[in-house]
């Protein structure tokens, strides 16, 4: 298919988007990072493998404000992609299926992400 | 209407993939709770601490359980990404680069949790 040089009508420049549209997209960027999230396992992972100096290594970036900031917000990303992944499968069952139902799941979805994050890093972590 | 009459066959396991995916997820459900109180746990573990957490054969089992089916899982999500965005003669690149990441990613992963396991 050739691209052409024709404009676009306006889209996301100028439409606000529902609730389930943001909670989509998210659903599938918090999927890609946690895709390079996986990358830090393996690197983690590796890391204990070769022995203390390498993870110590490792360590020192994880322990630091930045890796703490990453750490949290792969946490975050997991849950929020856990429980809207759940929402999808009810929908996939064929449940909730009505914009109404749909948006209180969503809102029940970001909450529960938050709780799960907060309970796992008060338990976890010890704040 | 026959399925695939005249016009093209392939949908390229379109369906196993949707399938798969929904497997994949199902069982990583409770591995990744798991997971993320884990990692978070061991935020400030030294090696020691760590080695010997893995080296209980529940928590080496069960991450080595949990990275395949995670991987996987991450490889048929990227693959729609990409079957998405791109369609030009780069989407087989891509997802074939993409397979090719989340295998290797898999294998280094597995060959760490041995050799922390097992090793001396």
């Amino acid at each position: 298919m050739q691209k052409t040089d024709r404009p676009l009508s306006p889209h996301l420049q100028v439409y606000r988007l529902p609730l389930s549209a943001l909670m989509s997209i998210s659903h599938r960027i918090t999927g890609a990072a946690l895709s390079v999230g996986c990358l830090l396992i393996v690197i983690w992972l590796a890391a204990a493998a070769l022995g203390p100096e390498p993870y110590d290594m490792v360590m020192n970036f994880m322990k630091s404000p930045l890796g703490l900031f990453v750490l949290f917000g792969w946490s975050f990303s997991l849950y929020y992609h856990l429980f809207n992944g759940l929402r999808h499968l009810i929908w996939d069952a064929g449940y909730l299926l009505k914009m109404r139902n749909a948006d209180i799941a969503g809102c029940t979805v970001l909450a529960l992400t938050v709780l799960a994050t907060a309970l796992t890093w008060y338990f976890g972590y010890g704040f | 209407m026959k399925n695939g009459s005249m016009e093209s066959r392939k949908n390229h396991g379109a369906l196993k993939h949707w399938v798969a995916l929904r497997i994949s997820a199902v069982i990583a459900i409770p591995l990744c709770v798991w997971l993320v109180y884990s990692i978070v746990s061991l935020a400030r573990a030294d090696h020691q601490t760590f080695v010997s957490w893995l080296s209980r054969p529940a928590n080496a089992f069960e991450m080595s359980f949990f990275v395949i089916v995670i991987f996987y899982h991450a490889a048929l999500g990227c693959h729609e990404i990409v079957e998405d965005y791109i369609s030009d003669s780069w989407k087989r690149v891509n997802i074939a680069g993409l397979n090719l990441f989340f295998a290797l990613a898999g294998a280094f992963s597995l060959a760490s949790i041995i050799k922390i396991a097992f090793g001396p």
